[in-house]
């Protein structure tokens, strides 16, 4: 996989000239010792956020959004296939089944075909209704009803389609110059306070992706957001209650099949506790998330086996927080995308990295009665197992601006990890490789 | 008083020439703090009590210390010792906050001492294998446990042997505090489930009331400086094996937070968990009570060696508070200024729990709340977190260098009465003797 690389690297690097992108497409981070990947080459090309599983054939291709459309790319060889032309609405994954990539656009659910390019409605969405999950068998989408007369039916309300991506400014983007994203900005609390107290109160719906049955769950006058099915289980959905993280308990699990009230993942007690940015396992064991107690004070991954009800938190220093983790397909690793002074979240002195956190745990020195008793008390009523994070870091981002958020994620062969960056200017979509660069190859 | 001692620490250079190798100043301003430090004890194996133990008599104004000989006052504005009891005790308990008296154990009852007199008086005779640790506030009653661990000598701590012939001029005396076998030994004892009472006994009647039988390992009775029937005690062993802190009125009394019903008239209450593990390695211990009898704080590890706080429990209104402390900041003991506005630590050695490399240190803290109300200043959190834990954080300041001081020796630091000053043992000149840090920076 990293040979392949360099020998990419001299051609595209003669694509892109035209552009003005004299960059080299692959180069070894001096400050990390690990191989970095421009996987886009088109300025303003976006990979998905980082819950969203974004791989198709097998694992081996990545979707990333453009201008344009929707692009692939094989992330072993770097070749780029431009998969949709025109509006793509809102891509919002993969199917892990069928490797369809699913959107919303024109209020359809739709499944684009990779290979043949087709794409296909599946299901029309009801008025003020809008997905952003599909389960793991491919029969379901989920997501809100929402009571506010909607304004543009399958994409955010009230807002243009979120992947129309503005054209870049005269002139191009510029090395340097880091074109700024839109997941932090200032003003952003004051939105999501406000969005809190004003959002209007909607109803969580699945819709069937064969029969278009609109199937609603139940109403709630939360701000209800981040839906997302278990990777494995196809009646099992995570979802959100957004708004500041530190008066909302936030994270939810419920089976769409049952007539059972959702279920809370973490019940804060702390006052400006807050659990945030969750994600599901590859395997559907798990759902992982942000925990800070306080926030910007004490950080912690934690991790909750919606099977056995089992909890292991790893606890993080500041300068290893990240606005979003994640996990390899194995569980053995997890990633962080660091952060920056003066956005949301701690102002750790330097965290602008993308890291990659080697789980420890914390030694155990208990009693074996201790230890026994607790084992009778295992599940939910057991003691959380608690470990720690060593670093090694990545990419260095020193050049990035984090008004782009990283969103960090891991290829499913788990070589290398896919971000989104400014670092060079223009928005382009990244892959840092795991493994540490063998010190003897090339570097192009 | 600063100004007394710079007089006096010429005089007492004097005066302890006769000691040979003791010819260091009595007063002096640590450079690399900037505070001024006092050596109050004159005598090599001088301590100050436990830090828990109240240990200020004469209004505040003399500060106990045992020695090899018995019991001394040091006057604190002067730095003047007097030698008020001669012989051996088996147990000075403390100060009683009433009247000033000394309190302790010898042969087979409680005894008080008059420190204006000298003149002490048998009070209570104790029952056969008991041992009593604490006097309540209004000194009419102590608090101990009846066992018979003494039969099981397998059981006992195997603590290193002190050098053949002594130590000399210059060595560092080793304390009895750590020592290799320590942690062995409490998971030993704990798992050994030892049969025992808990029992106050009535300094006027001498009636011995039993409060609990249990194969706990009962220890660290303290009760309440302010509520006369309040007793706080642990559960010893290894902190982690153990659910450690507990409350329980010993006789009539306003209930407990949480608790259903005031203590019935002839007492006890049910026993109450101040705090509840929820996590593997978990760990609370060394608890002291505030000046005013409001509050229980304790060193509480989430988890062991990994995350710091102080924890603090309001027993009269169910409050919490958890205070942030960083690695090198974690301390052996805490203490509480008598206003409740300040904390102290005693560091650590590398070789404690919080495996520190720079914390040898004497420290003051001020402890800050974390409300983070600029990220949301006009949306109070909402009633639903009313009884949430209000975080904190500790911001420090040094105190003493303890570079030179040997942690086998627990510093067991205190505030004098006053607020002035921060007490605590050291052997950080060779002997063990009695310190004062002023909490103020000395005049340069």
């Amino acid at each position: 996989m990293k040979y392949l690389f360099p020998f990419l690297a001299a051609p595209a690097v003669v694509a892109l000239a035209a552009q003005a992108q004299e960059l080299p497409r692959s180069w070894i981070d001096p400050d990390t010792g690990h191989r970095v990947v421009q996987l886009s080459t088109e300025p303003n090309s976006n990979s998905l956020y980082f819950t969203q599983y974004a791989y198709t054939d097998g694992g081996t291709r990545l979707i990333m959004t453009t201008r344009h459309g929707v692009d692939l790319v094989t992330v072993s060889t770097g070749a780029i296939e431009h998969v949709l032309e025109g509006n793509s609405g809102r891509v919002f994954q993969a199917g892990r089944k069928t490797g369809k990539i699913f959107l919303t656009r024109n209020g359809y659910v739709c499944s684009l075909d990779p290979d043949t390019k087709v794409l296909t409605q599946l299901a029309k969405l009801p008025e003020g209704g809008s997905v952003v999950t599909v389960n793991s068998d491919e029969t379901l989408a989920g997501g809100s009803i929402s009571d506010a007369v909607p304004q543009a039916s399958g994409g955010r309300r009230g807002q243009p389609p979120a992947e129309q991506n503005p054209p870049p400014p005269p002139g191009g983007y510029r090395p340097g110059f880091p074109q700024p994203g839109h997941d932090d900005y200032p003003g952003k609390l004051d939105m999501m306070i406000r969005g809190q107290a004003r959002h209007p109160a909607s109803t969580l719906f699945t819709i069937n992706l064969q029969t278009g049955e609109v199937k609603r769950l139940f109403h709630t006058t939360e701000w209800a957001n981040h839906f997302q099915f278990s990777p494995t289980d196809p009646t099992l959905m995570s979802f959100a209650h957004e708004g500041p993280w530190w008066l909302v308990d936030r994270v939810w699990l419920m089976h769409v099949d049952r007539d059972a009230p959702p279920m809370l993942v973490h019940q804060r007690t702390m006052k400006m506790e807050i659990a945030n940015h969750e994600y599901w396992s590859a395997d559907g064991q798990w759902l992982c998330y942000d925990c800070e107690t306080p926030m910007n004070e004490v950080f912690w991954v934690a991790s909750y086996n919606v099977y056995t009800g089992e909890r292991v938190w790893y606890h993080l220093t500041l300068d290893q927080w990240s606005i979003h983790y994640n996990r390899s397909p194995d569980g053995t690793l997890y990633s962080g995308d660091g952060g920056e002074p003066g956005h949301l979240g701690p102002q750790p002195p330097h965290s602008k990295w993308i890291y990659l956190f080697h789980p420890k745990m914390v030694p155990e020195l208990r009693i074996p009665s201790a230890q026994a008793a607790e084992a009778a008390e295992a599940g939910p009523n057991g003691l959380i197992k608690v470990g720690y994070f060593e670093t090694e870091k990545l990419v260095n981002l020193a050049n990035h601006s984090y008004s782009l958020e990283p969103n960090g994620n891991f290829t499913p062969d788990g070589k290398w990890i896919v971000f989104r960056s400014n670092m060079r200017g223009p928005i382009q979509v990244y892959a840092v490789e795991v493994a540490k660069a063998n010190s003897t190859a090339s570097t192009p | 008083m600063k100004f007394l001692f710079s007089l006096l620490s010429s005089l007492a250079g004097l005066a302890l020439s006769a000691h040979a190798a003791d010819a260091l100043p009595r007063s002096w301003i640590d450079p690399d703090t900037g505070h001024r430090i006092v050596q109050l004890s004159t005598e090599p194996g001088s301590a100050c009590l436990y830090f828990t133990q109240y240990g200020y008599a004469a209004n505040g104004t003399k500060l106990l210390m045992t020695t090899p000989h018995g019991i001394d006052l040091v006057t604190l504005a002067t730095g003047e010792i007097e030698h008020v009891y001669e012989g051996r005790t088996n147990r000075v308990i403390q100060v009683g906050r009433k009247t000033g008296a000394i309190f302790f154990t010898k042969e087979d009852g409680v005894y008080a001492l008059d420190p204006a007199t000298r003149q002490s008086r048998l009070l209570a005779k104790l029952p056969p294998h008991s041992s009593v640790t604490t006097v309540n506030s209004d000194e009419t009653m102590v608090a101990g446990a009846i066992s018979e661990s003494e039969r099981r000598p397998d059981l006992a701590p195997r603590l290193p042997a002190a050098p053949a012939g002594g130590y000399q001029p210059g060595q560092t005396q080793l304390g009895h505090d750590n020592y290799p076998d320590k942690v062995a030994m409490m998971a030993r004892r704990l798992a050994a489930r030892i049969p025992m009472t808990m029992i106050t006994v009535n300094l006027q009647t001498g009636a011995v009331k039993e409060l609990l039988h249990s194969t706990d390992w009962l220890n660290h009775f303290q009760f309440s400086p302010t509520d006369p029937t309040l007793l706080m005690y642990a559960h010893e062993g290894a902190w982690w094996d153990v659910d450690r802190l507990w409350l329980m009125r010993v006789a009539a009394g306003a209930p407990l937070p949480g608790a259903a019903a005031a203590a019935p008239s002839d007492g006890p209450s049910e026993p109450m968990l101040v705090q509840k593990r929820t996590m593997a390695m978990e760990s609370a211990g060394h608890e002291f009570w505030s000046n005013d009898g409001q509050w229980v704080y304790y060193d509480h590890k989430m988890p062991n060696a990994e995350v710091f706080w102080v924890g603090g429990f309001n027993v009269v209104t169910g409050a919490r508070v958890q205070y942030h402390v960083d690695r090198d900041q974690w301390s052996v003991h805490y203490n509480n200024s008598e206003d409740g506005t300040l904390f102290s630590g005693d560091g650590g050695a590398e070789t404690n729990a919080a495996h520190a490399k720079d914390g040898k240190w004497i420290y003051l803290f001020r402890p800050q709340l974390i409300t983070r109300t600029e990220l949301a200043p006009n949306t109070p959190p909402p009633p639903s977190q009313d009884q949430m834990i209000q975080a904190g954080a500790f911001r420090f300041e040094r105190l003493v260098n303890l570079a030179k001081h040997d942690y086998s020796l627990e510093p067991n630091n205190s505030f004098t009465p006053d607020g002035k000053w921060v007490v605590f043992r050291s052997n950080l000149r060779g002997p063990i003797q009695v310190y004062a840090v002023e909490v103020a920076k000395a005049q340069q």
